[in-house]
């Protein structure tokens, strides 16, 4: 074989070896595209605590003594501030919410925010990456002894962990 | 034979090459496939936050659970599993892989490394929030609320006619006996009495009083849950009552114990049900 056809065979082997890593590099991608690690409960976790605040006899949920039982659709006014006692997420703090109680005139009875350093950095400086759950349901507000028809509006705000 | 060529020599040798090329390319793609399939971290991934939406569950329910935790599709006991500092830790080799869950600082949490097991088991008592490997479930016992209570302050021990129950809960918590008529002054009184009439009970009266109610009936449940676990009672009831006398304290209860009952199984879970009430 002549040396000028030999390089020539030689050149040609530097498309091949350029082509085949590309498609090498395809694959890797193909693969590692459809190998999810990411699991996104951010979701279930906001609608939980919802349900926490409601159900948990630590929430904000009327406590009959009498009965010994709670009661989840009378909010005690009285249990706003138990909140921040009872709920707690240790450093992670990717939990914060706002709960407006107001009567039936849209006249506000309560306020409290859980999770205060969370809540006003997230919501109010708008910032982005974060799962908001906003819900509003009819409750009987339960102030002192007397007992209010209103509305319990929750804005709950949860920073996702990877 | 037919010697060959050096044209064909250097065919053979590019035609070879680019076997062991595929070849390799082949068997590196195939171990890259491999070790994602045999990595253990999706499982653990996918085993803390399982475990810490069901942590959040359990502390949301409003009445007493016992609950099994296992998976069907994955092998649970190839992982430990502990309940630390707010987070679900899956720990392989001693590397973690964590979740944060919602604790409740207003229950007593026990949580038990768990290790080697199919299962971990969580109870929900109220007060006690449980993770142990898989025992025998507890009895339903009594969930009582969230009452600050700071100090027990004067402990006097009351009895309707003198009864050897009184001296001991007296002699246990080191408190004042006075017949229940003479007590003029106390913070939190326990008035005991043997029932004649039952077998096996535990009655436990608190005052319908709504300014007391709420504090005894914490105390109560203690009592009851505690006392309840020494197994010598069959049935336990707290009853709230009208009787005046419990309004004599901030903090009453009126303890009817059937007579075939162990007097200790009494006495002594008063007095932890005493330190318990305070935290």
């Amino acid at each position: 074989m002549k040396k000028g056809l030999l390089s020539f065979n030689m050149m040609m082997w530097i498309p091949r070896i350029i082509f085949m890593v590309i498609v090498v590099f395809s694959i890797v991608l193909l693969v590692a595209t459809y190998f999810k690690l990411e699991m996104a409960v951010s979701e279930a976790e906001n609608e939980l605590f919802i349900q926490r605040l409601l159900y948990s006899p630590h929430g904000i949920s009327f406590y009959d003594p009498y009965s010994n039982r709670i009661y989840p659709g009378i909010i005690d006014l009285d249990n706003l501030d138990l909140l921040n006692k009872s709920i707690f997420y240790g450093e992670q703090k990717h939990i914060g919410a706002k709960l407006s109680i107001n009567d039936l005139n849209n006249s506000l009875l309560a306020e409290r925010v859980y999770n205060d350093i969370v809540y006003r950095r997230i919501a109010q400086e708008g910032k982005g990456g974060v799962d908001v759950l906003r819900k509003s349901l009819y409750v009987i507000v339960r102030n002192e002894s007397r007992q209010i028809p209103g509305t319990l509006a929750m804005e709950v705000v949860l920073i996702p962990k990877g | 034979m037919r010697k060959i060529g050096k044209k064909s020599q250097h065919e053979i040798m590019f035609i070879v090459f680019q076997l062991m090329m595929i070849a390799a390319i082949f068997a590196s793609l195939m171990f890259y496939v491999g070790s994602l399939k045999n990595q253990t971290l999706f499982k653990k991934l996918a085993l803390s936050r399982d475990l810490a939406l069901v942590t959040n569950i359990l502390y949301a329910a409003p009445g007493n659970i016992d609950y099994t935790y296992s998976t069907t599709n994955l092998n649970f006991s190839e992982f430990e599993y502990n309940l630390k500092d707010q987070l679900v830790q899956v720990i392989e080799e001693g590397r973690e892989t964590v979740y944060p869950y919602g604790d409740d600082l207003l229950f007593e949490t026990v949580f038990r490394k768990i290790s080697g097991s199919n299962t971990i088991q969580f109870q929900n008592t109220g007060y006690l929030f449980l993770s142990r490997k898989q025992r025998e479930a507890k009895p339903d016992l009594f969930k009582c609320p969230y009452v600050e209570a700071k100090d027990k302050g004067k402990v006097v021990v009351g009895f309707y006619n003198e009864n050897p129950l009184a001296n001991q809960i007296a002699a246990e918590l080191k408190a004042d006996k006075e017949g229940v008529g003479r007590i003029t002054t106390a913070d939190t009184l326990i008035i005991a009495d043997i029932d004649t009439e039952t077998y096996g009970i535990l009655k436990i009266e608190i005052p319908a009083n709504p300014q007391f109610i709420k504090q005894s009936r914490k105390l109560a449940s203690l009592i009851a849950n505690n006392a309840f676990e020494r197994g010598n009672i069959d049935y336990v009831f707290i009853i709230p009552s009208t009787n005046n006398d419990l309004n004599k304290a901030k903090t009453a209860v009126y303890i009817k114990l059937s007579k075939d009952a162990p007097i200790i199984d009494i006495s002594q879970p008063i007095s932890k049900s005493l330190e318990q009430w305070l935290k």
